[in-house]
C-alpha cells in the first residue's frame, strides 16, 4: 500500500516537473535533480528497509531489495538519458539500439526523434571501421525522413552529409541552425553543430576562424578549450596583453572539463598551445637581392605553396603582390624575352609574351586568392587600392567570381518559386544552405562593401521564396530561418525598409 | 590548381633547362618515355621548386608538345627559371609556430568515421 502510494507521488511529481521542463532549461534542470535524488533516496531507503524486514523474518524485505532499487534505476536513466545513451551505446556503434533507446528515454525532450536520429548518427561513427554500415545507414535515411525539422534533425543530416561526403560539405547546412526560431534550438545539438564547425575549422588549419567563432550560449568545454587554443595560436605579440595569451588561460580548468576520448587526442594541442609564444612577422622581402626581379617573383609567388594558406600574413601577399609589379616593369624582362623571342624564331613577339604573362601571374593570384583564406580588407587595409596591380587585379576577379556564383545560386531560386517548383524539406535547406554559404564567402572575402553588393539580390529573392515557402508549402520552419537571417542582415547593413519586413515575417512564428 | 605553374611546367616535367635547345628537348623527351616504358624508377618522379612531382608518359608527351610551339615555350621558360629545386622558406621569415591543418580532426574527436 504504502509502495503504491509512493510511486503515485513519484509519477506525479515526475509529470508535474515534465512540465515544466517543457517550458526551459532551468526547470529541466530542477527536474533531473528531483529525479536523482528521489532515485538515491528510493534506493538507500529501499535497501536499508528490506535489511531491517529481513532482519526481523519478514519475507517483504526481497520486495523492497528487487522493486524498489529498480525504481531508483529507472529513474536514474530517466533524469541522464543522454549520458547512459553516450557512455554504453553510442561508443559500441549500436546504431538501431541508440535509437530506440534514446527515443524511449528522451519522453520528456520536445524534438525526441531528431535526437534519437542524432545519437544514432554518432553511434554510426564508432561503428568498426571494416564493418558493413549499409543497412543502419538506409535506416537512418528513413528516419530523417519522417522527422519534424529542427537543430537536432539537421544536425544529423549535416552528419549524414559529413560521414558520405566528407565535413567540410556539411558546414554550410551546420550554418544554417543559427537562425532556427529559438524553441528549435535544441542546446545539445547546437552545442554539437558549433563543435562540429570549430573541428572542422581546425582540420582545415583555420586557426583565425577557430578562434573568432563564437558559439555563445551554446559552448562546450571542446569548443571553450579549441577556441582558446586557436587564440593562442593566432595572437600578436604587439600588446603586452595578447604575448601573455598562453600564461593567463586556466589550462588545468579546461582540461579536466574534457572528456577521457578528447584528452586523449588533444593532448599535442594543450602542450603546443602551452607553450607557444607569438613571433613579431619579419619582414617578407625575400633574400635574394642580388637575382634578377622576375626571379624574385617567381620565389616570392612559389613560397606561397609552401605554407598552409590560412597562415599567409596580408604582408606577404602585399609583397608578393608587388614583387611582380616590379618585375614586369623591369627592363632586364623585357630584354629577356626579345632575346628569347628572338632565338626562337618569333621576333616581335615579346610584348604579347608579357601581357600573357601577365594574365598568367594574375591568374595564379587569383587561384590563391579563392582559398578564401585572407579577405580584401586586409589586403588593402587602408583602402588605398594601387591603380595597376596584379593583386588587385586578382582580388576583383575573385570577388567578381564569389558575386557571379552568388547571384547563381539566388537566381535558381527565384526560378524556383515562380515555377512553384517543390523539393523535399531537407534539399530546400540544402539549397538555402548554398545560397548562406556563398553570401558567406563573399563576406569574408569582400567584406561589407561586397556584402552590400550581394543584398539586393539576397533580399529580394529569398524574400520571395520564404513567403512561398510559408504561404503555399507551410515549410514554416525553414521560411522562419530564412526571415530571421534576412532581419540580422538587414540591421547589420542598415536597411530599414527590408528590416521592417522581416520583422514583420518574423513575427509571424511559426 | 594554381601551382600547376610550377609543378606541371614542361621544363620541369623534362628535366632541362629552359635555354636547351629543341633536339636536346626531342632527345630527352624520347629517353623519358623508353624509361617509363621500361618502368624504370628514375623516371617516375621529377624535381620542381614546390617539391616532387609524379611523371608519366600523358605528361611527357604533353610537355613536348608546349615546347614545340615556341609562342608557349616562351612563356614556360620564364616560369622555369628556377632551379628545379625545393625551395627553402627565406631566412628572415620566422616559424609561425601555428599549428598546420589537422585533417584527422574529425575523426579523432568523435565526429567522423574511424580510422
Amino acid at each position: 500500500m504504502s509502495i503504491g502510494a509512493l510511486a503515485l507521488i513519484v509519477l506525479l511529481l515526475v509529470k508535474a516537473a515534465g512540465k515544466d521542463a517543457r517550458e526551459s532549461d532551468q526547470a529541466h534542470l530542477a527536474l533531473r535533480m528531483t529525479m536523482t535524488i528521489l532515485g538515491y533516496t528510493l534506493f538507500v531507503w529501499g535497501a536499508l528497509h528490506g535489511i531491517s524486514l529481513l532482519q526481523q523474518g519478514e519475507h517483504l524485505g526481497w520486495l523492497f531489495f528487487a522493486l524498489l532499487p529498480s525504481l531508483a534505476l529507472l529513474l536514474l536513466l530517466l533524469a541522464w538519458p543522454t549520458a547512459v545513451i553516450e557512455k554504453i551505446l553510442v561508443p559500441k556503434g549500436l546504431v538501431r539500439a541508440t535509437y530506440y533507446t534514446a527515443l524511449v528515454l528522451l519522453w520528456h525532450v520536445p524534438d525526441r526523434r531528431g535526437q534519437a536520429l542524432l545519437l544514432a548518427h554518432r553511434a554510426l561513427l564508432h561503428a568498426p571501421p571494416l564493418c558493413n554500415t549499409d543497412e543502419d545507414e538506409a535506416f537512418l535515411a528513413k528516419r530523417l525522413a519522417l522527422v519534424s525539422q529542427g537543430a537536432a534533425a539537421l544536425l544529423a543530416a549535416a552528419m549524414q552529409l559529413a560521414r558520405t561526403q566528407g565535413l567540410a560539405q556539411a558546414v554550410p547546412l551546420l550554418r544554417c541552425v543559427d537562425t532556427l526560431d529559438p524553441k528549435l534550438q535544441n542546446p545539445w545539438a547546437m552545442e554539437t553543430a558549433h563543435e562540429l564547425l570549430v573541428v572542422e575549422a581546425i582540420s582545415r588549419g583555420d586557426w583565425p576562424k577557430a578562434a573568432s567563432h563564437k558559439a555563445g550560449v551554446f559552448s562546450s568545454p571542446l569548443t571553450h578549450f579549441l577556441g582558446d587554443c586557436a587564440r593562442v595560436f593566432v595572437s600578436k605579440p604587439d600588446g603586452a596583453q595578447a604575448a601573455n595569451l598562453a600564461d593567463r588561460i586556466d589550462w588545468r580548468t579546461h582540461w579536466q572539463r574534457l572528456s577521457a576520448e578528447q584528452r586523449q587526442h588533444l593532448q599535442w594541442l594543450l602542450a603546443r598551445a602551452q607553450n607557444h609564444r607569438p613571433q613579431k612577422t619579419g619582414s617578407s622581402e625575400l633574400n635574394m637581392s642580388e637575382r634578377p626581379r622576375i626571379e624574385l617573383a617567381l620565389a616570392a609567388l612559389t613560397r606561397l605553396w609552401l605554407a598552409p594558406p590560412h597562415a599567409t600574413d596580408p604582408s606577404r601577399l602585399r609583397a608578393v603582390g608587388e614583387t611582380w609589379d616590379q618585375a614586369l616593369s623591369d627592363k632586364a624582362l623585357q630584354q629577356k624575352l626579345l632575346t628569347r623571342a628572338l632565338a626562337l624564331g618569333i621576333p616581335g613577339a615579346e610584348q604579347k609574351a608579357k601581357d600573357t604573362l601577365r594574365a598568367q601571374v594574375v591568374a595564379t593570384l587569383r587561384g590563391y586568392l579563392a582559398q578564401g583564406a585572407v579577405s580584401m580588407e586586409k589586403l588593402f587595409p587602408d583602402g588605398k587600392m594601387p591603380a595597376k596591380s596584379v593583386l588587385l587585379e586578382a582580388s576583383l576577379a575573385v570577388r567578381a567570381e564569389f558575386l557571379e556564383k552568388f547571384e547563381a545560386l539566388t537566381g535558381k531560386l527565384e526560378e524556383r518559386t515562380l515555377d512553384k517548383r517543390a523539393l523535399p524539406w531537407l534539399d530546400e535547406w540544402r539549397e538555402w544552405a548554398q545560397v548562406r554559404d556563398a553570401y558567406q564567402r563573399i563576406d569574408d572575402f569582400g567584406g561589407l562593401e561586397a556584402r552590400r553588393l550581394a543584398w539586393t539580390s539576397l533580399h529580394r529573392q529569398a524574400n520571395n521564396w520564404a513567403c512561398w515557402l510559408w504561404n503555399e508549402r507551410s515549410e514554416k520552419v525553414l521560411a522562419n530561418a530564412v526571415f530571421r537571417f534576412l532581419e540580422r542582415e538587414a540591421e547589420a547593413l542598415g536597411d530599414d525598409r527590408s528590416l521592417q519586413l522581416a520583422r514583420k515575417n518574423v513575427g509571424s512564428g511559426l | 590548381m594554381s601551382q600547376d605553374r610550377f609543378t606541371e611546367n614542361p621544363f620541369y616535367v623534362l628535366g632541362l633547362l629552359p635555354e636547351c635547345s629543341r633536339a636536346e628537348m626531342e632527345r630527352e623527351g624520347q629517353k623519358l618515355l623508353g624509361m617509363l616504358e621500361l618502368g624504370l624508377p628514375a623516371a617516375q618522379t621529377y624535381k620542381t621548386p614546390l617539391g616532387a612531382a609524379q611523371r608519366d608518359s600523358d605528361k611527357v608527351r604533353q610537355a613536348m608538345a608546349e615546347l614545340r610551339d615556341p609562342h608557349k615555350r616562351l612563356l614556360h621558360e620564364v616560369w622555369a627559371l628556377l632551379p628545379a629545386e625545393p625551395l627553402e622558406p627565406a631566412s628572415n621569415e620566422p616559424a609561425s609556430g601555428v599549428p598546420g591543418p589537422w585533417p584527422d580532426a574529425a575523426s579523432a574527436l568523435g565526429f567522423g568515421v574511424k580510422k
